[in-house]
C-alpha cells in the first residue's frame, strides 16, 4: 500500500552545503558505466556491494542547546542481476532520532548510459521493532525499480538526534564489502566529544583530526573494507565488528563546564530522574494488599523476597511498549498491578514498590544484556544498558532479581544477563556498579544417575536426574505446558539419551511449579536396538551424552564463541553385563583438563556391573581467541573419547 | 488501469434500505451472556463463540457487517500469554465500528475495559493491517470475552470459516443475514448439522448453525488440521430482484478472468510485443520455449504481490508485478508465440480442499497454468518452481482449468473442473552414492560422496545457485554436506547441476572427497564401522504417543542409495546380514511405501544397495502404523554398525 500521508509530517529541507562538500565526486557527476568492471575486477565472486557508506554527525551548541544532526548516504551496486533480490530499502525513525528528510535514487544502465529515476512511492510502516509490542519506531520503505546487474541505489537520510545522551554509533564494517567509507565527526569545541573506538584494527580504518576555527573535524575513512563472516554460536556484531562510539562527555557554556556523560555518576544522576517519582500519585491501598498477603506468612526477609519475587514472575506477562521517553521512564506500580502486564521496567517497579511496602530494602537497577558489550566505566552511556532489574541486598550477597523472568530462584540471575554489569540505585546521590555473576557450574547443573540393563538387544533403564540453575528452568517450563503430545515430545527430547530410539515410558518429577534452585526427576527409559550384536560378541556404547561434539572451530574462526550458559553435566551409570557374557573389552579413561573446560570418562568393572563415569564442564560463556586451541584440543579430545565400545562375549 | 481477477455485481435493489447497521448487530445484546462455567481442569477452551456476518445495503451499496463475540477460559500461564493481547485485522477500506472487551473472574467479578488503547500496525509481507491492543487485568482462571464488529466492503462470493480449533470450543452459533432479495448457498464440511433458515425472523434473511462441544484438534506433525475441523462456506447464490441465480458460479469467473487477462491497453500491447521480440525463441521446441519464457520472466521481472502492479506497461518499465500481473504477462506471451495453455485457479490444500462439488470462489486462491499440448503445470508466481514442477500445496487437488472458446469472431473462456495430480515420487529424488576407503592404520574412513537432489528436494537451490556469490554457494555446500555426513571432515568439493538450464533436467548434484575418523571404532581386536551412517540423519518417528489425526505427507518421493565399501586387508565382515531390510506396504495392490535393502561381496568391495518410495500421501490412522513401520526402518538402516574381524 503507498500512501503520500507521510509528507505532512517530514520537513522537507534543502539538503545540508556540507554533505555536498563532503562528497564533491559523488553527488555532482554521472556515474560512468565503466565504474562496474572496475568493481567486478576488485570484488570477485560478490554479487552485490556497498559502493559508499557515509555518515556524518554534526554537533552544535544553539542557544546554549545541544543540537546534533546525523546525515547519512548510503550507495549499493549490484555487480550481477539477483532476480530473487528483495529490491526494497528503508529508512527508520525514531522518537530519539527523528528523521526529517530523505532521497531516494535509483541509477538503471539503459543503453550503456545511467538513467537516474527518484523512487517517491514508499510504504510507511509502524512499530517495526521484532519482539516488541509497540515501540515509535517507523520505517519507511521503498521498493526499487528495475534494478538489474549495474544498478546504483543512493540512500540518504538526515536525522534529528533528540537527546546529546542518545547518539548512535557508527559501524565500520558490513555483511558486504564496503568500497568507500567515510564518517565524519564535525564538532563545536566546546563539546567535549569523545569517540569510543572498538574493534579498531591498524591498518583499514585511517583517522584525520582537524581543529579549525572554533570547530574540531574527526574524519574515519576506509576503503575495500572486506565484509565480515557470519560464524556459527558468534556474538552479536559489537562484540566485534569494528565500530565507533560517540559521546558528549560535557559541554562548555559561558566558561562553565555542564557535564552530560562525563562519567558512571552524571550517567546516573540523569537516570535517576526516571525513577525519583514512582510513588507521586500512586494509590498504594491494593500494593499493600498484595504486598501483606504475600508476606504475611513469612519469618524471614529473605522469605519476603522469595514470595513477593515469585508473584511477580508468575503474575505480571510481560508486554512491552517502547516509545518516546515511555522507553526510559517506568509506569505507576499501581497501574501495572492493575494491567497485570508491563515491560522490564514496569515489572521492576512493581516487585520494587512492593518490597518496599513489605519493609524491605530493594534497589532498581539498569543493567545490559549480553547483546551488549560495554562496561559503564569504559561508556558510561544508554548504549551500555538495555534491561532493568532490581537489585537486593543482603548482608555480604547481592541477588538480581528479574521480574521478566521465569521460575527463576532469587539466586539465578536471568540467563541473558550473566557477566553484564548492573547500575544499582541506592539513593539520589548514591549508586554501585556491580558485575552480575555467571552462575557457575556447581549452581547451573545437570547430574543424571543411571542404571540400565538390556533386554535382547534393546537398552532399559531407569534414571535420576538432578538439575540445578538454568537446567532446572529448562525442566521446568516443559514441565508447565499443558498435557499433550508437544509437552512429551520436548521432554523426550530433554531427558535424551543414547539415540533417537529413545523412549521416555514414564516419569515423576519432584513438586512443580517452584522457584528452587533445583529439582529432580526420575524416569524410565528404553533405548530400541541399541546394542549391536555380530556372532557372539555384542558391542554397546555406553557414553549416552554426546554435547559440544559439534562446536568446532575452524582453523580461520575470528569471532569469539558464545555460549548461552555454563556446562556442568554428570552421568554416573551402571549397566548390568546380561547373564552368559562376560567383558571383552573394557575403553580406557580418557580426559582433557583446562581450567576454564575439561571432561572424563572412565568405564571400570565390578562384579557383573560396569560403571561409567562421565563429566563435561565449561566454566565460560565467552570462549575468545586466545582459547581457540586449547578448546580445538578439547573437542578433539572429546570426540575420541565419544567413539569408545564396551564389548561384551558370550 | 488497476485491472484485478474478479469482477464486482450490481446487486442493488430499487429501494435502499437506510439502516446504518443490521439490526441483529445493532441491537447485539452482549451484557446477556456471562453466565460462563469455569472448569478449573482444563487448561484453556473456548467457551462461546458467536460469529454474525451480515450484508445490507447503504444506499446503493452492500456494506458487510463482521461481528465476533468470543469467550476464553484462560488456566494456564500459557493460555493468558496467547490471549492477554488481541490482534484483529482491520484493513485499509475497513472500519473498526465497534469493540467490547471484558474479563470475568471466577468470582463473578466482571471488569470491563472501558478505553482500550487501540494500536496499529501492517505485517510487510503480507501487507495486512490490523489493529491490537493488550488486555488489561487478566489473571490465570479467569475468561477474557471481547466482541468487535468490522463494517467493510462485502466479500460474498465464497468464503471458508472454520468453526474447530486447537482447543475445544463449547458453543459455536453461526448466523448469516442478508437482505431480502439475496439468497445464499451453504456447504458445511466435517459435521452433519447444516446451516438452516429462520423462518421467524422477519427482518432479513437469516441463516443459522449452532454446534456444540466440538472437541479440540491438537496440532502433530503432518496432521491436516484445517481439513479435519468442522467448517462451513457460504456463498450468494441467487439475486431474486433480477432474478439471478449461480452468481457465485464459476462460469462467471471464466469469463471474466479471461477478460481481465487478456484485455491489453495499447501501451501493454507494445511493450509486450517488444518483450517477444527480445526473448528469440522461434526456433525453440514448445518445451524450450515454455521454458525459457518462464526463466525470462522469473529473472528480469521482480515480483511483488503486495506492491507490485498489474500493468504490463509500468512492469517492462522496472515496476515490481503482483501476482495477477504476471500471469497476464504469462497468458499473453504464451497466446502470442502460439503456445496453447490453459490458467488453473485452485486452493491450497494445506488450509481448504478445493470442492468439485460446490463453487464458491474461496476455493480460487492460487494461479497454476497447464500446457495441454506438453501436459505439463507450471507455477506462474513462484521463482523456485520452473515448469513441470508446482508447489505441493496446489496439488492432489481439483481446480478451475479456463480454456478459451471462439464463438465466431468473439473468444471468451469456460472453465472445467479437473484434478491437479500430484508429482510422482521418481520426480523428487535425493540419493547418495559413496565409497568408502580405510586408511592403513585403519584410524580414518576416505569418503567419495556424491549427492544428488531433484524435484522439491532441489527447488530451493536449484534455481537460486545461478545468482549466489561464492561465498553463499559455499556455506549452502558445507551445510548440505554437513546435514548429511555430520563427523565428515570435508575435502575438495564440486558442483554439478547448478546452471540456470539445468533446472529440472539435471540433478543438483554435491561431489565431495571426505575423510571421517568417527565411522570407525576400534574395538579390541575388531573394529566397528557405522555404515548405516553414510545414508544421513533419518526422519523417524520412534515415539509410542499414539497417533490422533490422520497423515498428510507434502509430497512423494524417493531415495536411492549405493554404498560401495572396501574391506580392508586381512578382515572380514561378521554381521553382512544386518545391510538387509525389507519393509514395503501394499495397498489395494499397489505398493506404495517401499524400503528394500541388499548387498554384493565382489573380491573385497562390499556394494550396499538400498531403495525407498513413498508413493502415497495420506494416510488414516488406520494405516498410519504402515507408515511408520516403513519410516522407521530408515531410521534404523541408520543405525547399522558392521564388525570387520581379522582373518
Amino acid at each position: 500500500m503507498i500512501s503520500q500521508s507521510v509528507l505532512s509530517i517530514i520537513k522537507y529541507r534543502i539538503f545540508a552545503l556540507l554533505l555536498i562538500l563532503l562528497l564533491p565526486a559523488v553527488l555532482i557527476a554521472q556515474y560512468d558505466p565503466e565504474l562496474l568492471d572496475e568493481l567486478k575486477e576488485t570484488y570477485p565472486g560478490s554479487k552485490y556491494i556497498m559502493l559508499e557508506s557515509s555518515s556524518s554527525y554534526t554537533l552544535d551548541l544553539k542557544g546554549g542547546e545541544l543540537e546534533v544532526t546525523l546525515e547519512e548516504t548510503e550507495k549499493y551496486i549490484y555487480l550481477e542481476h539477483i532476480p530473487f533480490h528483495d529490491a526494497k530499502e528503508s529508512i527508520f525513525s525514531s522518537h530519539f532520532r527523528r528523521l526529517d528528510d530523505f532521497d531516494v535514487m535509483v541509477y538503471n544502465l539503459d543503453n550503456g548510459k545511467y538513467r537516474r529515476e527518484k523512487v517517491k512511492d514508499y510504504n510507511e510502516i509502524h512499530n517495526t521493532q521484532e519482539g516488541s509490542f509497540y515501540d515509535d519506531v517507523k520505517e519507511y520503505s521503498f521498493s526499487l525499480p528495475g534494478v538489474k546487474e549495474g544498478s546504483i541505489i543512493e540512500i540518504s537520510s538526515e536525522h534529528s538526534i533528540l537527546d546529546g545522551r542518545m547518539l548512535p554509533g557508527a559501524y565500520l564494517a558490513n555483511v558486504f564489502p564496503i568500497h568507500e567509507l567515510n564518517v565524519v565527526f564535525d564538532c563545536d569545541e566546546a563539546i567535549a566529544l569523545e569517540l569510543i573506538e572498538w574493534n579498531l584494527k591498524e591498518g583499514l580504518i585511517r583517522k584525520e583530526i582537524k581543529n579549525e576555527s572554533g570547530r574540531k573535524r574527526v574524519h574515519y575513512q576506509g576503503q575495500n573494507i572486506p565484509p565480515f563472516k557470519e560464524e556459527d554460536n558468534m556474538p552479536p556484531f559489537k562484540y566485534f565488528l569494528p565500530h565507533l562510539v560517540p559521546l558528549v562527555r560535557s559541554v562548555e557554556e559561558k566558561g562553565e563546564e555542564i557535564a552530560m556523560l562525563r562519567d558512571t555518576r552524571t550517567l546516573y544522576d540523569w537516570y535517576y530522574s526516571f525513577i525519583s517519582g514512582i510513588w507521586e500519585s500512586v494509590d498504594k491501598t491494593a500494593l499493600r494488599k498484595l504486598s501483606d498477603s504475600l508476606t504475611r506468612d513469612c519469618s524471614t526477609e529473605l522469605g519476603k523476597v522469595e514470595s513477593i519475587y515469585q508473584w511477580v514472575q508468575s503474575n505480571i506477562k510481560y508486554v512491552d511498549f517502547e516509545y518516546g521517553m515511555g522507553g526510559l521512564i517506568p509506569r505507576k506500580p499501581d497501574e501495572v498491578l492493575l494491567r497485570r502486564f508491563g515491560d522490564c521496567k514496569d515489572k521492576s517497579t512493581l516487585l520494587h514498590s512492593l518490597l518496599q511496602l513489605a519493609g524491605v530494602e530493594s534497589h532498581l537497577s539498569w543493567t545490559g544484556s549480553r547483546e551488549l558489550p560495554y562496561t559503564y566505566s569504559e561508556v558510561p552511556s544508554p548504549a551500555t544498558d538495555d534491561h532493568m532489574i532490581v537489585t537486593y541486598i543482603h548482608g555480604d550477597d547481592y541477588y538480581f532479581l528479574d521480574p521478566t523472568s521465569r521460575y527463576h530462584h532469587i539466586s539465578i540471575p536471568s540467563s541473558f544477563t550473566q557477566g553484564k554489569e548492573t547500575l544499582i540505585s541506592i539513593s539520589k546521590d548514591s549508586f554501585l556498579v556491580k558485575k552480575i555473576p555467571v552462575v557457575p557450574v556447581t549452581e547451573n547443573f545437570r547430574h543424571d544417575s543411571v542404571f540400565i540393563h538390556l533386554e535382547g538387544r534393546t537398552v532399559k533403564g531407569r534414571g535420576l536426574l538432578r538439575v540445578g540453575g538454568y537446567e532446572k528452568i529448562r525442566l521446568q517450563e516443559i514441565l508447565m505446558r499443558p498435557e499433550s503430545p508437544g509437552r512429551e515430545e520436548a521432554l523426550e527430547g530433554y531427558l535424551r539419551k543414547g539415540s533417537n530410539r529413545f523412549v521416555l515410558e514414564d516419569y515423576e518429577p519432584s513438586a512443580f511449579p517452584d522457584f528452587e534452585r533445583r529439582m529432580e526427576i526420575r524416569y524410565h527409559f528404553s533405548i530400541g536396538d541399541y546394542v549391536n550384536a555380530a556372532g557372539d560378541m555384542f558391542y554397546i556404547d555406553l557414553n549416552l551424552i554426546k554435547r559440544l561434539l559439534g562446536i568446532r572451530l575452524e582453523e580461520d574462526r575470528t569471532s569469539p564463541l558464545m555460549l548461552r550458559n555454563t556446562i556442568g553435566h554428570r552421568l554416573n551409570l551402571e549397566f548390568e553385563v546380561p547373564d552368559g557374557f562376560e567383558v571383552f573389552h573394557l575403553p580406557p579413561e580418557h580426559k582433557f583438563e583446562d581450567g576454564k573446560f575439561g571432561f572424563s570418562t572412565s568405564y571400570r568393572q565390578d562384579g557383573n556391573l560396569i560403571a561409567m563415569d562421565y563429566m563435561l564442564r565449561c566454566d565460560q560463556v565467552l570462549i575468545t581467541e586466545e582459547d581457540f586451541e586449547r578448546w580445538r584440543e578439547f573437542i578433539d579430545k572429546l570426540e575420541d573419547s565419544s567413539k569408545e565400545t564396551v564389548i561384551l562375549r558370550q | 488501469m488497476k485491472k484485478s481477477a474478479f469482477t464486482t455485481l450490481c446487486l442493488a435493489i430499487i429501494f435502499t434500505s437506510a439502516i446504518a447497521q443490521p439490526g441483529l448487530i445493532r441491537d447485539y445484546d452482549w451484557d446477556d451472556r456471562v453466565d460462563y462455567v469455569f472448569e478449573s481442569d482444563k487448561d484453556r477452551e473456548i467457551l462461546y463463540v458467536n460469529d454474525i456476518t451480515a450484508y445490507d445495503f447503504e444506499k446503493d451499496d452492500l456494506k458487510q457487517y463482521k461481528l465476533w463475540h468470543l469467550a476464553h477460559l484462560l488456566n494456564s500461564d500459557e493460555a493468558v500469554d496467547d490471549h492477554n493481547k488481541l490482534f484483529i485485522s482491520v484493513d485499509e477500506s475497513e472500519e473498526l465500528v465497534e469493540i467490547m472487551i471484558r474479563v470475568i473472574s471466577p468470582d463473578g467479578s466482571i471488569a470491563e475495559e472501558k478505553d482500550p488503547e487501540l494500536l496499529s500496525s501492517v505485517d510487510e509481507d503480507s501487507g495486512e493491517y490490523y489493529t491490537y491492543f493488550a488486555i488489561k487485568g487478566i489473571e490465570t482462571g479467569d475468561i477474557v470475552e471481547y466482541m468487535y464488529v468490522i463494517k467493510s466492503n462485502p466479500v460474498y462470493q465464497g468464503t471458508i470459516r472454520r468453526m474447530q480449533r486447537e482447543v475445544p470450543v463449547r458453543e459455536y452459533h453461526f448466523s448469516l443475514l442478508s437482505p431480502e432479495n439475496l439468497i445464499f448457498d451453504f456447504k458445511t464440511y466435517n459435521t452433519d448439522s447444516v446451516v438452516v433458515p429462520d423462518e421467524d425472523y422477519e427482518e432479513m434473511n437469516l441463516w443459522k448453525l449452532d454446534l456444540y462441544d466440538l472437541p479440540g484438534i491438537p496440532e502433530e506433525e503432518y496432521a491436516p488440521v484445517y481439513l479435519l475441523s468442522a467448517s462451513v462456506v457460504y456463498k450468494l447464490d441467487q439475486n431474486r430482484y433480477n432474478n439471478t441465480r449461480d452468481i457465485s458460479s464459476y462460469g462467471n469467473v471464466a469469463r471474466n478472468l479471461y477478460t481481465n487477462l487478456h484485455e491489453l491497453e495499447k501501451k501493454e500491447g507494445k511493450a509486450l510485443k517488444k518483450f517477444i521480440r527480445q526473448l528469440d525463441i522461434d526456433d525453440l521446441s514448445v518445451e524450450n520455449k515454455i521454458k525459457t519464457i518462464e526463466r525470462v520472466v522469473k529473472t528480469d521481472i521482480r515480483m511483488d504481490n503486495a506492491g507490485g502492479t498489474s500493468n504490463i506497461d509500468e512492469i517492462m518499465d522496472g515496476a515490481a508485478a503482483n501476482d495477477f500481473g504476471l500471469m497476464r504477462i504469462f497468458v499473453n506471451v504464451f497466446d502470442q508465440v502460439g503456445i496453447e495453455n490453459e490458467v488453473v485457479i485452485t486452493s491450497n490444500r494445506r488450509f481448504s480442499k478445493f470442492d468439485p462439488e460446490f463453487e464458491a470462489f474461496n476455493f480460487l486462491s492460487e494461479y497454476l497454468m497447464y500446457f495441454p499440448g506438453t501436459d505439463a503445470f507450471m507455477a506462474p508466481t513462484w521463482f523456485e518452481f520452473r515448469y513441470g514442477l508446482v508447489p505441493e500445496q496446489y496439488t492432489n487437488n481439483y481446480g478451475l482449468f479456463i480454456t478459451e472458446r471462439k464463438l465466431g469472431d468473439f473468444t471468451t473462456g469456460i472453465g472445467k473442473i479437473k484434478y491437479i495430480p500430484s508429482a510422482p515420487y521418481s520426480a523428487s529424488a535425493s540419493n547418495h552414492y559413496a565409497e568408502v576407503e580405510f586408511s592403513e592404520d585403519m584410524e580414518e574412513a576416505k569418503v567419495d560422496l556424491t549427492l544428488e537432489l531433484t524435484g522439491y528436494y532441489a527447488a530451493n537451490l536449484q534455481p537460486y545457485f545461478p545468482y549466489y556469490d561464492e561465498e553463499r554457494k559455499e556455506e549452502i555446500v558445507k551445510n548440505i554436506l554437513e546435514g548429511n555426513m555430520e563427523t565428515m571432515e570435508i575435502g575438495e568439493w564440486t558442483l554439478e547441476g547448478i546452471e540456470e538450464e539445468d533446472i529440472g533436467e539435471e540433478p543438483f548434484r554435491v561431489k565431495c572427497k571426505g575423510t571421517d575418523n568417527s565411522l570407525i571404532r576400534k574395538a579390541g581386536e575388531q573394529y566397528l564401522f557405522k555404515l548405516g551412517l553414510l545414508i544421513g540423519p533419518q526422519m523417524e518417528m520412534y515415539s509410542e504417543t499414539a497417533r490422533q489425526n490422520p497423515l498428510y505427507s507434502d509430497y512423494k518421493r524417493e531415495f536411492r542409495r549405493e554404498l560401495k565399501v572396501h574391506i580392508p586387508e586381512g578382515y572380514s565382515m561378521k554381521n553382512p546380514d544386518d545391510l538387509i531390510f525389507n519393509e514395503t506396504y501394499i495397498n489395494e495392490g499397489d505398493t506404495t511405501l517401499y524400503f528394500v535393502s541388499s548387498y554384493k561381496i565382489e573380491d573385497d568391495l562390499l556394494t550396499v544397495r538400498l531403495d525407498e518410495y513413498y508413493d502415497q500421501l495420506y494416510f488414516p490412522v488406520e494405516e498410519y502404523e504402515e507408515y511408520r513401520r516403513v519410516v522407521n526402518s530408515a531410521a534404523d538402516f541408520n543405525k547399522v554398525v558392521l564388525v570387520f574381524e581379522k582373518e
